[in-house]
C-alpha cells in the first residue's frame, strides 16, 4: 500500500445547471519520499486535486488514504493535527493574516503544536534566516512584495517540520534564482525523506521532480 | 487542554487585533446594559426610594397640607386685593400661632457665591452676573451656582444638623427683628477648604438681585443629611458637600423683596394673582405636629380657621400617603416611557447583531488561516464565544462602573455604606437576565457565520480572497 493514496476521487462544485466536475475519477498513488510534479492548463483542477490531499476540500466521492489510514473517516482534531504537523501547506495565495505580523503568521502552527515560547522563538529566527527575510519579522504581509510573501507562507509551512510538503506554485512569485534556491531547498529536504508535491508550470522545476503528472479538465493524461 | 488555552489565547490575539470593532462592540452592550439596568431600576426605584427616606427619618406626626390649589384660587379669583390681604395675614397668623402644629421648612434657596481663585475646582456651574456695588458702581463677578436650602427652628428642633465644626444656628437667629448681626450661615464640608467658622462672605441672591454679606457659623459633617420632604427633590441636590443652608428669616419681607425685584424688572403682572399665588403656596408646606396634638385634632383646628376664612377644607396626608401618591405618577410616567425604553434597547440588541456578523463575515479568511494551521472549525466556533465572553464581561464592569458612579451621585444623600447594600441585590437580577439575554444574542447573531463557515470549503474562503 503507498503513502498516499486517493481512489475514485471526483470533485463536484455547484448543482444542476451549474454542476461542473472539476476533478474526475482521479486514482493517485504517491510513495513516501515522492518528488512530485503536478502540471496542467489553468483551471484544469491542480489546486483542487493539492487542497484534497492537504484536507482543506473534501472530494465528493472516493476515498483518501494516508498511511494506510482513512483520511475522510477521521475525526476533526486529529485532521487539523495532520495539517498541523505532517503537512506543510503553501497555498497559491499565500493566506498570510493581514493583521498578523510575519512573525506571528509563521508562529501560528507552533502554537497549535503547543511548542514552548523560546523554542518557538528560536525556529521562527532560524526560518526568517533560512528564507532570508530576517528584516521583515515585525512587518505585515501588505508591506511585503509577492515574492517575500510566497517566502513567508513556505517558511510557515515548514515551521514544524512536516513529512509532506503541499506547495501551490511556490515559485509563481519568485524570481529566477530565488527560485532556485526555494527549489534546491526543497531538493535537499526531499533527499532527507520528505515527500513533495509541487504544482507549476515551469517545466525547469518538473524536470527536478522524479514523478510528473498531467492533469487536463479533472483528469489524468499522459 | 492546550487547545482551551490556544482558544483563549487567539480569542484575546482576536479582539486585540480587530480593536475598533471589538472597542464598538463593546460600547453597544455598554449601552445596551445600562438601558436595560436603568429600565429596571427605575422600577425597583419607584418602590424602594421612599422607603429610604423613610427608614432615615421618623416622619411620625409629620404632615402635608393637601390643597386642592385649583379650587382655592377659584375661591379667591374675585376678590379684592385687601380682602386678600386679609386672608393673607389670617393664615399667618393663624399658622404662626397655633399651639398644635408647626410649619417645618427646608426649601431650596438660590444664591451664587463669588468665585475665587481657589474654588476652579469645586464641580459647579459659573457664571457671569452684572451687579451694583455699595458705591452704585457696575461690577462683573463670575459667580457659581451654590445648592443652597433654607430651614426653620422647627425643622432645626426636630432633625437637627450634623455639626463638625463651629455650631447650630440659635433661636434668636432666625428672628430678623431681634437680630442686628451679619446673619448666619452653615456651610457643607467642601468648603472647609476655602473659609473658616467667623468668616465673613458675600454671597449673590439672585431672587433679590443683590450681593449680601453672610458670616459661617458652622460646617456640616461630611455627607450629612438633609430631610427633603419630596419624592422627587432627592434628585436635585447634586452634592450635599456643597450646599449652603440659611436660616428663614420673615417670609412677609421676603415676598415684599420679591414684589420689588419684579417691579425693578418691568415686567408687568397681576397683583391680585400673585397675592393669590402667595396664599396658595402658605398650605404648600409641611407641619409637625406639637403639643401631642393628634392628626385629626389639627385637621379639625385647621379647617375651623379656614371656614371663617370662607376658604374649602384641608385634607392633612401623612409622608406615607405623599409618597404613594407621588410614586403612582411616577409609575403612570414610566409606562408611558417603557415603550421608547424598549424600542431603544431592541435597537442596541439588532446593532451589536449586525456588527458581529460584519465582523465575522470580516475575519472568516484569519479563521481559514488558522485551520490550515491546525485548528478545527469546532475550535474557532469556540473563539468566536470566548471573544464574545470576554467583550461581554469588559462591557458588564465598565457598565457597572457607571451605572455606579450615576447612583451615587444621585443619591448622595444615603451615606455609601448603606448606599452598597442597599443597591447589591437589585444588580443581581438584571445581570442575570441581560446575560441570559446576551447568550441568546450570541447564539442568534453566530448562526450565520458558523453556517457559512460550516458549509464551505475552507480552500474556497482562502482563495476567495484574490
Ligand atoms: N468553488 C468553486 N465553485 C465552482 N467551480 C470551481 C470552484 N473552485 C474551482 N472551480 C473550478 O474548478 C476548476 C479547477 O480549479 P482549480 O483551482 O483546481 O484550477 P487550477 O488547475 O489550480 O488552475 P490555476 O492554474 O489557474 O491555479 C476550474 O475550472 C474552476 O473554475
Ligand atoms: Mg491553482
Amino acid at each position: 500500500m503507498s503513502y498516499i493514496s486517493l481512489k475514485g476521487v471526483n470533485k463536484k462544485y455547484g448543482k444542476g445547471v451549474n454542476e461542473f466536475y472539476a476533478l474526475k475519477d482521479i486514482n493517485l498513488e504517491i510513495e513516501k519520499g515522492d518528488m512530485l510534479c503536478i502540471m496542467g492548463a489553468s483551471g484544469s483542477g491542480k489546486s483542487t486535486l493539492l487542497n484534497i490531499i492537504g484536507t482543506i476540500a473534501k472530494p465528493t466521492d472516493g476515498t483518501y488514504q494516508l498511511n494506510e489510514e482513512d483520511v475522510l473517516k477521521m475525526s476533526g482534531r486529529k485532521i487539523a493535527n495532520l495539517r498541523n504537523n505532517v503537512f506543510g501547506f503553501v497555498v497559491q495565495n499565500f493566506a498570510l493574516i493581514d493583521n498578523y505580523t510575519i512573525k506571528q503568521n509563521i508562529e501560528i502552527p507552533l502554537i497549535y503544536a503547543s511548542i514552548p515560547l523560546k523554542k518557538r522563538n528560536t525556529r521562527i529566527n532560524e526560518l526568517l534566516k533560512l528564507l532570508e527575510i530576517e528584516e521583515q519579522r515585525d512587518k505585515l504581509p501588505c508591506e511585503l512584495s509577492g515574492g517575500q510573501c510566497q517566502r513567508v507562507a513556505i517558511a510557515r509551512a515548514l515551521a514544524n517540520n512536516p513529512e509532506i510538503i503541499l506547495a501551490d506554485e511556490p515559485t509563481g512569485a519568485l524570481d529566477k534564482k530565488t527560485g532556485e534556491i526555494i527549489i534546491d531547498l526543497f531538493d535537499k529536504l526531499n533527499k532527507s525523506g520528505i515527500t513533495i508535491i509541487i504544482v507549476t508550470h515551469n517545466e525547469e522545476i518538473a524536470k527536478r521532480c522524479n514523478r510528473v503528472i498531467h492533469i487536463e479538465d479533472g483528469k489524468f493524461s499522459m | 487542554m492546550s487547545s482551551i488555552i490556544n482558544n483563549i489565547r487567539y480569542a484575546f490575539v482576536g479582539i486585540w487585533k480587530n480593536r475598533m470593532l471589538s472597542l464598538l462592540l463593546i460600547l453597544q452592550l455598554i449601552v445596551c446594559f445600562v438601558f436595560f439596568v436603568q429600565f429596571i431600576n427605575l422600577y425597583n426605584e419607584i418602590n424602594e426610594r421612599s422607603n429610604v427616606v423613610l427608614r432615615q427619618y421618623d416622619t411620625n406626626g409629620i404632615y402635608f397640607l393637601k390643597c386642592q390649589q385649583e379650587e382655592i384660587k377659584d375661591r379667591l379669583k374675585d376678590k379684592s386685593f385687601e380682602e386678600l390681604e386679609k386672608i393673607e395675614t389670617g393664615i399667618k397668623s393663624f399658622i404662626n400661632n397655633s399651639k398644635s402644629f408647626s410649619i417645618l421648612v427646608c426649601k431650596n434657596d438660590i444664591f451664587s457665591m463669588p468665585l475665587n481663585n481657589k474654588m476652579q475646582n469645586l464641580n459647579l456651574n459659573s457664571q457671569n452676573v452684572i451687579i451694583k456695588d455699595s458705591n452704585e458702581k457696575i461690577v462683573n463677578l463670575n459667580v457659581l451656582d451654590v445648592p443652597s436650602y433654607t430651614i426653620n427652628m422647627t425643622y432645626l428642633d426636630r432633625f437637627g444638623l450634623n455639626i463638625k465644626k463651629g455650631r447650630n444656628f440659635d433661636i434668636k437667629e432666625f428672628d430678623l427683628n431681634s437680630f442686628t448681626e451679619v446673619i448666619p450661615i452653615i456651610v457643607g464640608s467642601n468648603w472647609e477648604k476655602y473659609y473658616d467658622v467667623g468668616d465673613v462672605i458675600s454671597i449673590y441672591n439672585v431672587i433679590k438681585g443683590e450681593n449680601v454679606f453672610r458670616k459661617i457659623v458652622g460646617i456640616l459633617e461630611k455627607d450629612a443629611k438633609l430631610f427633603l420632604h419630596s419624592y422627587y427633590t432627592q434628585d436635585y441636590i447634586e452634592d450635599i458637600n456643597n450646599i449652603i443652608i440659611l436660616p428663614q428669616l420673615d417670609t412677609t419681607e421676603y415676598m415684599n423683596k420679591y414684589e420689588e425685584y419684579i417691579t425693578q424688572l418691568n415686567i408687568s403682572y397681576d397683583k391680585n394673582a400673585l397675592k393669590i399665588e402667595e396664599i396658595v403656596n402658605l398650605f404648600n408646606v409641611l407641619i409637625v405636629s406639637q403639643n401631642n396634638a393628634t392628626k385629626d385634632e389639627i385637621y379639625e383646628e385647621f379647617n375651623k380657621e379656614l371656614e371663617t376664612l370662607k376658604l374649602n377644607t384641608i385634607d392633612l396626608e401623612t409622608i406615607e400617603d405623599r409618597f404613594i401618591v407621588e410614586k403612582e405618577s411616577t409609575q403612570r410616567l414610566m409606562q408611558q416611557n417603557q415603550f421608547v425604553f424598549i424600542l431603544l434597547f431592541i435597537f442596541s440588541f439588532i446593532g451589536i447583531t449586525i456588527t458581529f456578523i460584519v465582523c465575522t463575515n470580516m475575519r472568516l479568511k484569519e479563521y481559514a488561516i488558522h485551520i490550515l494551521n491546525g485548528s478545527t472549525k469546532k475550535d474557532i466556533y469556540i473563539r468566536i464565544f470566548w471573544e464574545l465572553f470576554i467583550i461581554n464581561i469588559i462591557s458588564i464592569i465598565f457598565a457597572i462602573a457607571y451605572i455606579n458612579v450615576e447612583l451615587y451621585s444621585q443619591y448622595v444623600n444615603i451615606p455609601q455604606s448603606e448606599n452598597f447594600i442597599y443597591f447589591a441585590p437589585r444588580y443581581m437580577m438584571p445581570s442575570l437576565l441581560l446575560n441570559i439575554g446576551i447568550i441568546v444574542m450570541v447564539i442568534i447573531s453566530s448562526v450565520i457565520p458558523i453556517i457559512k463557515l460550516k458549509n464551505t470549503d475552507i480552500s474556497n474562503i482562502l482563495k476567495g480572497d484574490d
